[in-house]
This record gives structure tokens, C-alpha cells and sequence, in this order.
């Protein structure tokens, strides 16, 4: 009986032993996956390119406003009166490379002012409720429509004008006597029917 | 002797105890041990983004332009205490001054796929220099292989209405946009 017990006691105090090494065994698989684990945690990647491209370009028109002057007078002995227009707007989009400008500019393409009379143009700035970028500077003075490009509005960058009816350049034609102390006399009645091209140059890096 | 045959007994009816235990069968045992690795593999259908900026209207804004072509593949075996996420990011070049491009994915396509495939966010991220989350809560799972499975990516380049948009020039450029499978852990 004795033995029997001290067999027991034996055992038990070899199973507490297992248990302790399986304790420990435990401890040091835990960490293994732990370390594995955090090996696990590296990031998978893969990459794409993605090409961006804006080209350099512009975009004119005209709302189409049609465009009606008369000389005229009602009073005796008065010169006809200059009249004037403004309907006719101008918008434009633009994208230019670095450092470079375009202009508009504007010519009689068909037609010709009827003598003793001149037609200028000018331009206000560009309206600003749906436009944005860089809208240039109109000219300070009006110029003399001829058949020769001339300039309207400089500096223009990238910017667009807005495409609603009044949005953009608004034109203000007007039309007189040309000097009258000398040419009145070569004013006929007549109606003149012109045709303005208005022109967004190439961008001046060109 | 009453007493040892009384003994006898016991001993007699002990052995015939264990004999009836060494009639029970012998098993023998052996572990067969079965593991999975928690992994994650990516990789993009390699489709060419080229996004243009213009417009064919005078007075217009260039208007923004999309593009749809890139589908991102995953494997993915997570464990319980883990989800996967992708993110994205620059990691060469520069968007163009004036302009945003912004990245979106779609829910994983589901012909060719299975698992938990995770949520896309639901607003676009506009891409920059640091990682950004496309799609959460990634489980184990597959998208399929096809060049149209996985996660399709809408790119939209467009001006930055929050700057002027004189900054806009004409320019020709290409950007490296990575994207990052990663996991996180719950404890």
C-alpha cells in the first residue's frame, strides 16, 4: 500500500511536470504566432499610373445679339447724334501654357464704314457672376474699326466667361460723324450691312 | 484461513476485473494538424488611365472628366480578431495645379467573387501624398481574376473650384497612384 502510494505520488508529481512543460510549450507557441502574427501585419501594394493631360485651347463666340445702328437727328440744325450699342456679348475659354497670353481682337471682315463716318468698338471686363481665371484687360480706348485686326481686350489667361446670354465681353459699337467740320459732307443715306470678326489669339508663347 | 481465502477471493476477482479491462480495444491516435495563414495579395487589371481636361463649348468651365477601366483584385484570409482595408495614395508625381483628382471605388463585382467583401466609402477621396481609405472592413475573401472582377475605381480629374482657375496651364503629366491592402486588428 505504501508503495502503491508513493507510485501515485509519483506520478502525480511527474503529470505535474508535463503540465508544466506544456505550460511553458503553450507560452512559446503563443509568442510564435504572435511574431508570426505581427509578420502577418506587413501591407500588400500595387500600383497604376494615371496620365493627366490638358491641352492648350480656345473657344470664342457670340451671343448673337443683333447689332442695329442709326444716324440721326430730330433737331433742326443739329449734327445726326452718335448712337451706340451695347447687346452684343463675347465669351471665351481658355487654357494656355505657363507665362503666356492671348488677346482678343476684332476687324471689319465684310463690308466697309460708310464714309464720313467711323464705328469704334470697346470692350468692358469680362462680367463675373459665372466666370473665373484670368479675364485680361480690356483696352482704355475704344478703337476704329477697320479691316485690320486690332487689339480689344490683352493678358487673357486661363479663364472661362460664363456661357449665359450676358456672360462674357460685353461690346459697346458706336457709330458718328468722322470728323464733321471736313467729312459731313460724304454722309449718304444708305443702310450698311459689316461684319466684325472678333478673333481669341494663339497664345503668345506660339 | 477463512480470512486469506476471503483475501483470495478479492484477489481472484481484481485479476478477473483487469482482465475484463484488457478487453478493451486499442486505439491509436494522431494529429493531424491543418493551418491557414492569414494572408492578403492585390494587384490591379493593369488598364491605362488617361484623363483629359477640355471643353467644346465657349463661356464653359473644361469640364471633369472620368474614367472607369481600373478593376483592384484581392485574396484575402483574415483571422476573427482582424478586418483588411484598402487605401490609397500619390506615391509619385503631382496632381496639376488647379485641378483635383478624385478616386471612388465600387462594391466588388460578385460574378467571380466570394467572401466578405467589405464597404467602399461613400464619398470620393481626393487623392493625395498619404493613404486613404477606398474600402473597409475586408474578411476573408476572393474577387475573381478576370480583368473586370474585383473593385472597380472611378477616377474623376476636375478643376478645384476652391482656387482660381487661372492656376490651370497646359500641361502633360502622369501620376503613380498605389494602393495598399493593410489589416487592422481588433485588440
Amino acid at each position: 500500500m505504501v508503495m502503491l502510494l508513493q507510485f501515485t505520488i509519483l506520478l502525480y508529481q511527474q503529470n505535474n511536470f508535463i503540465m508544466k512543460e506544456s505550460g511553458l510549450i503553450l507560452i512559446m507557441l503563443v509568442g510564435s504566432l504572435l511574431l508570426c502574427t505581427n509578420a502577418w501585419t506587413q501591407d500588400s501594394s500595387a500600383g497604376d499610373n494615371v496620365s493627366l493631360e490638358i491641352s492648350s485651347f480656345s473657344l470664342i463666340e457670340t451671343n448673337s445679339a443683333p447689332v442695329s445702328l442709326s444716324l440721326t437727328t430730330s433737331t433742326a440744325g443739329a449734327i445726326v447724334a452718335s448712337t451706340s450699342n451695347s447687346d452684343l456679348f463675347i465669351k471665351i475659354s481658355s487654357i494656355l501654357p505657363n507665362g503666356t497670353n492671348r488677346e482678343i481682337t476684332a476687324r471689319v471682315s465684310s463690308g466697309s464704314v460708310p464714309t464720313g463716318t467711323n464705328l469704334t468698338l470697346v470692350s468692358a471686363p469680362c462680367t463675373t457672376i459665372n466666370s473665373d481665371g484670368d479675364l485680361g484687360t480690356p483696352a482704355a480706348t475704344p478703337i476704329t474699326l477697320s479691316a485690320i485686326d486690332q487689339d480689344l481686350v490683352t493678358g487673357i489667361g486661363t479663364c472661362y466667361t460664363g456661357t449665359a446670354y450676358n456672360d462674357g465681353y460685353q461690346m459697346t459699337f458706336t457709330w458718328g460723324p468722322d470728323n464733321p467740320a471736313t467729312n459731313y459732307g460724304l454722309i449718304e443715306s444708305d443702310t450698311y450691312n459689316l461684319i466684325v470678326v472678333f478673333t481669341i489669339t494663339a497664345h503668345d508663347g506660339n | 484461513m477463512k480470512k486469506s481465502g476471503l483475501i483470495l477471493i478479492i484477489l481472484v476477482g481484481s485479476l478477473l476485473l483487469t482482465t475484463n479491462a484488457w478487453t478493451q480495444e486499442w486505439i491509436a491516435g494522431d494529429n493531424v494538424t491543418l493551418e491557414v495563414f492569414s494572408f492578403a495579395l492585390i494587384e490591379t487589371n493593369h488598364a491605362p488611365i488617361s484623363l483629359t481636361l477640355t471643353t467644346s463649348t465657349a463661356g464653359e468651365i473644361v469640364a471633369p472628366s472620368s474614367n472607369s477601366d481600373l478593376f483592384v483584385k484581392i485574396s484575402s484570409i483574415s483571422s476573427w480578431s482582424m478586418t483588411r482595408r484598402i487605401t490609397a495614395q500619390i506615391s509619385n508625381g503631382l496632381v496639376p495645379n488647379g485641378t483635383i483628382l478624385t478616386l471612388q471605388s465600387a462594391p466588388s463585382t460578385t460574378t467571380n467573387s466570394g467572401g466578405n467583401l467589405g464597404s467602399p466609402v461613400a464619398t470620393p477621396i481626393i487623392l493625395s501624398g498619404n493613404d486613404q481609405i477606398l474600402v473597409n472592413q475586408i474578411g476573408t475573401c476572393y474577387t475573381g481574376t478576370g480583368i473586370n472582377d474585383g473593385y472597380q475605381m472611378t477616377f474623376t480629374w476636375a478643376p478645384d473650384v476652391s482656387t482660381n482657375y487661372s492656376l490651370i496651364e497646359t500641361i502633360t503629366t502622369s501620376v503613380t497612384i498605389v494602393f495598399t491592402l493593410s489589416s487592422q486588428w481588433w485588440y
